[in-house]
């Protein structure tokens, strides 16, 4: 059970990158829109056809 | 999820109702109906460039595309393009800019801007933030910033330069705090839970003290970062609300949090007693996940009333020596001549001095029949001109013309919006004062009869009693509503207005708007040359074909219905059925007119028609009148008369059959309020009030001890919602009316209101089950922590139980009703 004791901390070393981490994603703005990103993985389903006509304004 | 449901009698694109004789759209293989001809344009703009995937992702409909918007010119921009604060300059030699778009409604909408946007030559990026209704573009060289604004104009929404008010800064900083806070307090509590987890089954199974004084140590420092990182605004709003001698949730809340803590500490470090990390770590994280909800719904709301700063002008078109050139605001002093085009948002207050023109000032009014503008008469700053072109003289700079007054007058609603004690609140304040009462009740006595046992029975009756119940009992229920509303279409921004839409007793509605929906209907027709009505009907719609006014939503044909054709005025017949030179012509705020070879027929108003062939007998029932003419004689007068929304009827019946009172109030001043309020069974009725008078009445009403709930869409009806004690916008309300609003619905069905009041009270029951399974909890859990037979360990797992409890029963709110 000594081992608990070098576990333990490790455990907590990790918690604190973590904290670290989220902390660093958010502040970089990451989670600043929600709603989109939760759909974004969706995007790929989004077919694109090859324009039937060609676009006056582009 | 999706909010879509196509059918044949909406608009496959926005969803609205269709005329008559709707426009069709080839989508994905398949022909569906559009509503109008701006509906069709984007729909078909929108599959010619390949992505008709659109209408298969999206989540809610479009936003009917505004005429204007599509054709408005973005030219001006390039100017501004070049303005430091407009374009910056990043780092991989890549220009970028933000653009806000209004109207997207969904994540799919979000795909189609990006992907039409990069079509557009010079794009590097584009990159939507929906929650921001903001595009950010990175430009190579040579993009051209109208050609961009254009393209995303021709998809139907509306467009111009980002511009972040200190308002939604703020609110955007809130967001990341709240979201570190609640990440901390999550990663926290699954740390701490886990040597807890060790702890309780330590006390079950026996534990060398050796391993359980470990276990303490290493949560100590998480549980004190977590409290510190996270918890701390309730510390620090408890303390604020303390000063100033209000006893709120949050005290109770940080009391209990900050002697469960200080125990614990207490224990660790002397080895004695219980610890309470998890609960106090587990208790921060469920509140702030109840906070963080409200605090997103309020975010996406405040959106909103950037929207509506955003639109007004920051130039004006200005006539000096120098020519006509656009000028900032800022440099336009009183008596400078402005000239106004068709479409214009007026800067300013100002005097006509030449040309005609017909406003719309349905922001004002609420009334969607536009005025004539003539020389000598005030153009209001904030209104639109709708047609016709005029030059003016400013008579009130910005700060001072009537649309500030207007803001003026919804600042003070807002400051005066009186103040409806919530049921939380109420009990906050004894709970906090009865508890600590007991708590020291009960160490004076075990002081006395055990000392040694004093502090920590006393502390279980604390941590037993701890207000986590209560104190979730609220939020929790109110945010699960909130988000029950939101997959409904309603947003409801702060979530107290559903806690005080339970008790309202009174329901006051706006007309224009609100229960009409801005349309007409022709219900009479007077024959006066032996025509028969119906083949008068059908020339007076033929004649209105080509005007955009809203009366024309009164005179459109319907298949189903035959029409004979006229047997006098054939000539007039022949010139309108045939695609001829001649077409009818919109004179502003008169009506429309076809010259023909031998004469002239007019359709329009009274002014007008007595121009043409004298004055006439005018029929003399509640309606407005318009009258087909030519020189000779009126041909046939039309009645005309607001049509109500389809649901109106069953909306008032509704609120009836609940007893609440009902009132109507309207700023139109003609006998049509009333006509309306007698169809729909309203007896309350005021009309023809300015918006400071629908203030005054409301508040006369709060007065006499009523609880409003007022239902309206103008900037005339803002300052009203924001003092009624719930505001509801309904869709299509004007932006201000929306950021003023406590609720807004945003699915074009009125019915809502009876799902969202439904939902109230539904929520009121939920709380009050809460509170009182919190205090029941307490009656019987501090009786027996007080008789010293509640061990610290089984009061930390009562408290944790009790709150579960409460989570649970608010998750019921989640299913619809």
């Amino acid at each position: 059970m000594e081992t608990l004791y070098f576990l333990i901390p490790i455990a907590l070393v990790f918690c604190v990158i973590t904290f670290k981490l989220v902390l660093w994603a958010i502040n970089s703005g990451q989670y600043d829109d929600l709603d989109r990103d939760a759909q974004i993985v969706f995007e790929d389903e989004f077919k694109e056809q090859t324009p039937k006509s060609k676009d006056s304004t582009s | 999820m999706p909010l879509v449901e196509a059918s044949d009698t909406i608009c496959f694109h926005c969803g609205e109702s269709l005329p008559p004789a709707p426009w069709t759209s080839e989508i994905n293989g398949e022909t569906q109906p559009m509503c109008c001809p701006g509906c069709k344009a984007v729909a078909d703009l929108i599959c010619a460039s390949g992505m008709g995937d659109f209408y298969r992702k999206r989540t809610h409909f479009a936003e009917t595309p505004n005429t204007a918007s599509l054709e408005d010119d973005f030219s001006a921009y390039e100017l501004r393009g070049s303005d430091s604060n407009q374009i910056v300059e990043s780092d991989e030699h890549l220009d970028e800019t933000d653009l806000l778009v209004l109207g997207m409604t969904c994540p799919a909408c979000s795909w189609l801007v990006e992907r039409r946007v990069l079509h557009q030559d010079g794009i590097y990026a584009a990159r939507v933030n929906l929650n921001e209704s903001r595009l950010t573009l990175k430009l190579k060289p040579g993009a051209s910033i109208p050609k961009i604004m254009r393209s995303i104009a021709d998809l139907g929404y509306q467009v111009q330069p980002f511009q972040v008010s200190e308002r939604t800064r703020a609110l955007a900083t809130e967001h990341r705090t709240l979201l570190k806070r609640l990440a901390v307090a999550g990663l926290g509590m699954m740390q701490v839970g886990m040597f807890a987890i060790a702890l309780h089954a330590g006390h079950i199974y026996g534990m060398e003290p050796e391993y359980e004084s470990l276990m303490r140590w290493v949560s100590l420092p998480v549980a004190l970062f977590v409290t510190y990182y996270s918890a701390a605004g309730f510390f620090k709003s408890a303390w604020q609300h303390l000063q100033h001698g209000a006893l709120i949730m949050d005290l109770p809340i940080a009391l209990a949090l900050g002697l469960a803590l200080s125990a614990s500490v207490y224990a660790t470090l002397t080895g004695t007693g219980e610890v309470y990390f998890d609960s106090v770590v587990m208790f921060t994280f469920f509140l702030l996940v109840a906070r963080f909800t409200e605090q997103r719904g309020r975010f996406k709301n405040s959106l909103v009333l950037q929207t509506l700063q955003d639109a007004m002008p920051q130039t004006a078109t200005v006539i000096n020596q120098e020519g006509v050139r656009k000028v900032p605001l800022s440099d336009i002093a009183l008596g400078t001549l402005i000239r106004l085009f068709k479409g214009d948002r007026v800067p300013l207050d100002a005097e006509a001095t030449q040309g005609i023109c017909e406003v719309d000032e349905s922001a004002f009014t609420g009334e969607s029949i536009t005025r004539s503008v003539e020389v000598g008469d005030t153009l209001y700053a904030g209104t639109v001109i709708a047609h016709g072109t005029c030059d003016a003289t400013v008579t009130a700079l910005p700060g001072s013309t009537r649309l500030d007054a207007l803001e003026r007058a919804i600042l003070y609603a807002e400051t005066a919006k009186p103040k409806i004690a919530l049921i939380a609140d109420k009990i906050a304040g004894r709970f906090v004062a009865a508890i600590l009462t007991i708590a020291s009740a009960t160490a004076v006595y075990w002081y006395q009869h055990d000392p040694a046992e004093a502090f920590w029975v006393a502390l279980a009756v604390l941590v037993v009693s701890c207000p986590c119940a209560l104190g979730l009992a609220t939020p929790a229920a109110l945010s699960n509503a909130a988000q029950t509303l939101r997959r409904q279409g309603v947003i409801a921004r702060g979530e107290s207005a559903i806690e005080v839409l339970a008790k309202v007793d009174t329901v006051v509605f706006d007309k224009t708007g609100t229960l009409t929906d801005g349309t007409f209907d022709c219900v009479e027709i007077q024959s006066m040359s032996g025509e028969s009505e119906q083949s008068l009907y059908r020339l007076a719609c033929r004649m209105q074909q080509y005007s955009n006014h809203p009366i024309t939503s009164a005179f459109q044909l319907s298949p189903a219905k035959s029409y004979p054709p006229v047997s006098q005025h054939i000539e007039l017949e022949e010139a309108l059925s045939h695609p001829s030179p001649v077409r009818p012509e919109s004179v502003s705020g008169r009506g429309v007119r076809l010259k023909i070879e031998n004469g002239e027929y007019r359709l329009g108003n009274k002014v007008f028609i007595e121009g043409l062939c004298g004055p006439q007998q005018w029929p003399e029932s509640q309606l407005h009148w318009l009258a087909l003419a030519n020189e000779s004689g009126v041909l046939g007068f039309f009645g005309v008369k607001d049509r109500p929304r389809k649901d109106a009827k069953a909306i008032v019946n509704f609120f009836k059959t609940q007893g609440k009172s009902i009132h109507l109030l309207t700023g139109d001043s003609s006998a049509q309020a009333p006509l309306l309020a007698n169809a729909l069974g309203i007896d309350q009725v005021c009309h023809g009030v300015t918006p400071e008078g629908k203030l005054a009445y409301v508040e006369k009403l709060q007065l006499e001890g009523a609880t409003t709930l007022m239902v309206g869409d103008g900037l005339n009806d803002a300052a009203v919602l924001a003092k009624a004690d719930v505001g509801i916008a309904v869709a299509h309300a004007s932006d201000i009316a929306k950021a003023e609003a406590d609720m807004v619905i945003m699915s074009s069905q009125l019915t809502a209101l009876c799902t969202t009041y439904s939902l109230a009270k539904r929520t009121k029951r939920i709380i009050i089950e809460n509170l009182g399974w919190a205090l029941c909890y307490n009656a019987i859990a501090i009786p027996f922590a007080a008789a010293g037979y509640v061990p610290p360990w089984l009061a930390a797992l009562g408290m944790s139980f009790s709150s579960i409890i409460v989570v649970l029963n608010s998750l019921r709110l989640n299913s619809a009703p």
